[in-house]
């Protein structure tokens, strides 16, 4: 042992506290060191000046006393708040930091979404920006390919037709009274005509594993759109108005998510309905076009007034006050923090 | 203090069933037995007279209230001591908070209703197998320890004073042997810092 270790020892060695074994050992190293000596010394002194501090007598009435504060009643002195809190602090203090831990753990989850809805949002974002005009063109290749061949009916809840849902849609207000009745019995027949999902286009070179963030191979929640409200254009010519649509979306930075047919029951002919992805900023612009160019047509303000007159195609927009706001462009900053607005486009036979 | 011999704790444990069964002169007993203990234990941990009176007499009030509670698996002074260092640290957290001085100078005469009490200075001619200390010797650690921590204090008037071993200080304290052994260490290296006088 050296002299550090020695002296470690001291205190307990003066007191009897060690082990047979290690005071011979100490003791050995004692006769060669007086350092250690010294030290050892020193706190012997110290040890006898403790020892020989001042004692008090007790006072010849503290036993009648005593039984005084028994006699009345006098409360014992109670464990302070101290005491009840934290002692003993080897078990109170450790169970109230992790209860104290857990509380706050919780309530930062409760406060803050979960962070693979905040990967999916941002990888939502992403996805839009990048417009994907490759899945338009393919979803346009489809369309032709349906019309060229006339739409085939398939049964309402068919896998294909659940693996491509139709959007919630909020607006359920004021839309044009023809349409909404086929579509109810349209519903009730479970008679829909849905294209099918765009094939996935595989990379050329899968990525490893490793390389993907851990979120690629959870499913991925999808942030729920702003719903706009829905542009309803009599046509004559669905292929003109779907090429006008799918243009535009894609001049505005948006896209196509979903086209569908509709057949209308006991009235004959078929409603096309777009679903389209748009920025904010850009509703207003894709309704006005639709109201004034290309389909042209008698366009109505979105209360339902009669707005703008062309010749050609009539195109009525209906909605609620607040998606008029929306729809209008003056919709305000927060809202467009939201994210994306999705645009229902239905192109119902001309009247 | 002398240490207490197996006899004696077998007299407390006598006197504790006795104390038990409602026999009043027991506990009478046993206050005048252990006052001496427990008044110098509380008067070194808190360095004040009539504080370490009234927290000497108040760990007999409890020791009669609670003596039901006594299991008697350790000897009945390891749980007096326990019973009084805790009162003696609500009374110095007490002081603490409303920022009076915990200690007094031990040169300052003891006033009580009988009088000045006497301070039994254990000088170095009554114990001849003691290291021989001086009385300002004395004084001074008396001095340095008042500026010690409280937890120093205790375990140094435990083993230097009342002579437990680190066993029983350990139990006494609800800590570790090991925790005893490296807190007396710091202690005395503390009080040894503190002090100018060579003895």
């Amino acid at each position: 042992m050296n002299c550090q270790e020695i002296q470690k020892e001291l205190s307990a060695y003066l007191d009897g506290e060690v082990g047979d074994g290690l005071r011979a050992e100490m003791e050995a190293h004692l006769v060669g060191c007086p350092q250690c000596r010294q030290q050892l010394a020193g706190l012997r002194r110290v040890a006898a000046g403790v020892t020989a501090l001042p004692k008090l007598t007790p006072a010849p009435q503290f036993l009648s006393e005593v039984r005084r504060k028994l006699a009345s009643g006098e409360p014992a002195p109670k464990p302070d708040w101290v005491d009840l809190m934290f002692r003993p602090v080897w078990l109170k203090v450790p169970l109230e930091a992790l209860a104290m831990i857990a509380v706050t753990a919780g309530v930062l989850v409760m406060q803050r979404p979960p962070p693979r809805q905040e990967f999916a949002a941002k990888r939502s974002e992403q996805n839009f920006d990048r417009a994907p005009k490759a899945r338009i063109l393919m979803e346009s290749a489809e369309i032709e390919r349906l019309e060229a061949r006339g739409a085939a009916p398939v049964l309402a809840g068919d896998a294909r037709n659940e693996a491509q849902p139709v959007l919630p849609r909020e607006t359920g207000t004021a839309v044009a009274t023809d349409l909404t009745a086929a579509k109810t019995e349209a519903a009730k027949d479970k008679l829909y005509y849905n294209l099918p999902a765009p094939p996935q286009v595989a990379p050329a070179t899968p990525p490893s594993v490793a390389s993907l963030p851990p979120e690629t191979n959870a499913p991925v929640a999808v942030t729920k759109p702003t719903i706009a409200p829905i542009i309803i254009v009599h046509a004559g010519d669905f292929t003109k108005v779907r090429r006008e649509v799918e243009t535009a979306a894609v001049r505005m930075g948006g896209q196509v998510l979903s086209r569908t047919e509709s057949q209308l029951t006991g009235k004959g002919g078929v409603v096309y309905t777009f679903q389209v992805q748009l920025p904010p900023g850009q509703v207003a612009a894709f309704r006005s076009q639709f109201a004034t160019a290309g389909v042209g047509g008698q366009a109505r303000s979105l209360m339902g007034t009669p707005a703008v007159a062309q010749g050609g195609l009539p195109a009525t927009v209906t909605a609620t006050a607040a998606q008029a706001e929306i729809a209008d462009g003056s919709i305000t900053a927060a809202k467009e923090r939201v994210g994306p607005v999705v645009v229902e486009v239905q192109v119902v036979p001309a009247k | 203090m002398e240490r207490v011999e197996p006899t004696e704790a077998a007299r407390d444990q006598e006197l504790v069933a006795r104390c038990r069964a409602g026999d009043e002169g027991a506990f009478d007993e046993l206050v005048l037995r252990h006052q001496h203990r427990a008044l110098n234990v509380a008067y070194q941990v808190l360095r004040n007279h009539e504080d370490a009176c009234e927290v000497a007499q108040d760990a007999f009030v409890n020791v009669y209230r609670h003596i039901n509670e006594f299991r008697g698996e350790s000897e009945f002074r390891i749980w007096l001591h326990q019973i009084v260092l805790n009162l003696a640290r609500n009374k110095h957290r007490w002081w603490k908070r409303r920022g009076r001085p915990v200690t007094v100078s031990m040169d300052r005469p003891v006033a009580t209703a009988d009088g000045a009490l006497a301070r039994e200075f254990e000088s170095s001619e009554d114990a001849p197998d003691r290291v021989l200390v001086k009385t300002e010797f004395v004084r001074e650690i008396g001095a340095a320890m008042e500026r010690l921590p409280r937890r120093f204090r205790e375990v140094l008037v435990l083993r230097n004073i009342e002579e437990l071993s680190y066993d029983e200080i350990a139990r006494v304290l609800d800590c570790s042997v090991g925790t005893v052994k490296s807190r007396m260490a710091r202690a005395r290296e503390a009080l040894r810092g503190r002090i100018k006088t060579e003895g």
